[in-house]
């Protein structure tokens, strides 16, 4: 459980449109959609190979492009417009948008005593935010004991 | 011993140790892994030269295998040779590398037997040598672009003749192949640039069913785009590609820097249009926010603000005299209080601002997520002075101006400061774990993010959420 929540940085704010909790004032029959997770990596590119000397010039061989930043934006729902009766766009927490630093270096290779050169990160915090949003029912449900969040996600 | 006296000094082992292998090439003695440098021979006649590594010795040198009567490797021995270098690149033996590979890459026409090997059906059958043919296409490509004295045209044909042979190789190969393209790089930067853009295009045409293929070998040849004559070429390519990421970013990054008043607004266009595929949204931001005019780049980023694009900004920001437009932009955003999250990324790109503006920023800024921004740009980039980590910590004190985000704050100033402030840090991240007022989750949250820098039973008997975390 404590594992779980370590992905995610919970800011509960109130909904988008509730007109101060007393509900929006119409329904826009609209739905949260799910964005997967994304990888974007930022700078400029160094290739991770081995170094040699061919005939007095300096060559790096192999190895793939390691670039000095990489950002992870988590998986999390957002607005399009999505039709769907009865239902509206909410903001449901922010998450982090975390950074990691990049650096050639040389990884074992399991089993057999080499080492290969290998893009290497390390965790350098948070960057930015992004909002995450989910979907609400325009009015509550008839049935007790739940909360209003149909918890549907697209 | 610098680098480059270590090639010289293993570049004369090499030639010493080549004389003999291409006399009797079956029986080439092994090489211990130690990279231990040996004396050049006589019987090279390259003595002289390797002594004195200067630019005008290197055409001098007289390597093996050279003489046009020599016989070319082929089968069982190439293969063997191949896997040797494959071993000794995976070993890291970068004398042992030098050595086998300049026995094949000093001619050219070597390389065409290692082609017509890689495309055989033998090279499936031998997995390490084939790996290290690809070692051996590389670093002769890389060599013949550096040293055209020598080579002439030997780079640009070999890459032609692998490029018109791509889909004849197995999937995997392939794609190792692709890979090799992307980063193989000459004396001027990428070797595949716009001299091969004609011939890609032809062979995508030509192949329309696997056209997808070529398209990753398309990543650099935009760079060094200038010729109006190719323009129409990116444009057919943005017409074209417009459901793949990386042809559109090519694409529109020449366009955008050839003709931005003409292109911009079909990329503004373009991304609305795009809402639900992020890959082709992130290609269509990183292309404006690289190639536009900064100015131009910035209102555009602005007009298409969304959280998923800091790595657009983060790229516009590291362009030159980007500061400014970014400093104009926010500044009328901010008097209008328009648009909080276009004001929210344009502050992450302010890495190289000075922490009192940050700070100032997070104090006076109307939105707390812009705020929240502001004090994770200046924690982000590197260390903080106490001075200003008291300020910033201030701002997240109850009743203070930013109610969310002090542990991600906190985290930052972990990773990227020392000493007090560090200890300062963390002492306010385990203050958040312990804070009875703060919700579960982000007592959690910070729990999580702390406990890695704290000694085992700093938080026992605490309770969250009605469980014991230790």
């Amino acid at each position: 459980m404590l594992v779980l929540f370590s992905t995610l940085f919970f800011m509960p704010i109130l909904p988008l449109d509730a007109g101060g909790g007393v509900g929006p004032p119409a329904c826009p029959n609209e739905r949260a959609c799910d964005v997967g997770v994304k990888f974007e990596e930022q700078g400029t590119p160094r290739t991770c190979g081995v170094g040699i000397s061919l005939f007095g010039f300096d060559l790096s061989i192999g190895g793939d492009e390691c670039y000095p930043m990489r950002l992870t934006y988590p998986a999390h729902q957002e607005c399009h417009g999505k039709r769907n009766v009865g239902t509206y766009c909410a903001v449901e927490q922010v998450q982090p948008v975390s950074v990691e630093h990049c650096d050639c270096s040389r990884a074992a290779v399991l089993g057999t005593g080499f080492t290969l050169p290998d893009c290497v990160c390390t965790a350098a915090g948070t960057l930015g935010t992004l909002t995450d949003y989910k979907t609400e029912n325009c009015a509550p449900p008839p049935v007790q004991g739940g909360g209003s969040s149909t918890g549907g996600r697209s | 011993m610098s680098r480059a006296r270590r090639g010289w000094v293993a570049g004369a082992g090499a030639l010493a140790t080549l004389a003999v292998a291409l006399a009797t090439w079956s029986t080439l003695p092994e090489r211990t892994s130690s990279g231990a440098p040996r004396a050049p021979s006589a019987a090279t006649g390259a003595s002289a030269s390797l002594d004195s590594p200067s630019p005008d010795a290197r055409h001098t040198v007289a390597a093996p295998g050279t003489a046009p009567d020599a016989p070319l490797l082929d089968g069982a021995e190439l293969a063997d040779l191949l896997a040797r270098i494959q071993r000794a690149y995976e070993a890291g033996d970068a004398s042992e590398l030098e050595a086998l590979l300049t026995a094949l890459v000093a001619r050219p026409e070597q390389l065409d037997v290692v082609a017509d090997w890689l495309a055989s059906a033998h090279a499936a059958r031998a997995p390490e040598a084939c790996l290290g043919a690809f070692v051996v296409l590389e670093a002769a490509i890389g060599l013949y672009e550096r040293d055209p004295a020598r080579f002439g045209r030997a780079g640009v044909a070999l890459v032609e003749r692998l490029l018109d042979e791509l889909l004849v190789l197995p999937e995997d190969m392939q794609a190792r192949l692709v890979r090799l393209f992307q980063r193989v790089r000459g004396p001027n930067g990428p070797v595949l640039d716009l001299r091969f853009l004609r011939r890609i295009l032809d062979l995508r045409a030509a192949h329309p069913a696997d056209a997808e293929r070529f398209v990753p070998l398309l990543a650099h040849v935009a760079q060094g785009f200038g010729a109006a004559e190719r323009r129409e070429e990116f444009q057919r390519l943005f017409l074209e590609g417009q459901d793949d990421p990386l042809l559109v970013k090519c694409a529109l990054s020449s366009l955008l820097s050839g003709a931005p008043e003409v292109f911009l607004p079909l990329a503004e266009d373009f991304y609305a249009r795009s809402a639900e595929d992020a890959r082709l949204r992130s290609a269509i931001a990183q292309s404006i926010a690289a190639s536009a005019p900064v100015e131009d780049a910035t209102r555009s980023l602005v007009h298409l603000a969304d959280e998923a694009q800091y790595g657009a900004f983060a790229t516009l920001g590291s362009r030159p005299s980007a500061g400014e437009a970014i400093a104009r932009e926010y500044d009328a955003l901010l008097a209008e209080n328009a648009n909080p999250v276009a004001r929210k990324l344009l502050v992450s790109t302010m890495r190289d601002e000075r922490a009192e503006v940050l700070v100032g920023i997070a104090g006076m800024d109307p939105d707390p997520m812009v705020g929240l921004q502001a004090t994770l740009t200046l924690s982000v980039r590197g260390e903080m002075d106490s001075a200003r980590f008291a300020e910033v910590r201030e701002l997240f004190s109850s009743g203070g101006r930013l109610p969310h985000g002090g542990a991600l704050v906190a985290e930052n100033v972990l990773l990227h400061s020392s000493g007090a402030v560090r200890d300062s840090a963390r002492a306010w991240l385990v203050e958040i774990v312990r804070d009875g007022r703060a919700t579960d989750v982000v007592r959690l949250d910070a729990y999580q993010r702390v406990r890695r820098w704290v000694e085992p039973g700093t938080f026992r008997g605490v309770q969250i959420g009605g469980r014991v975390v230790e």
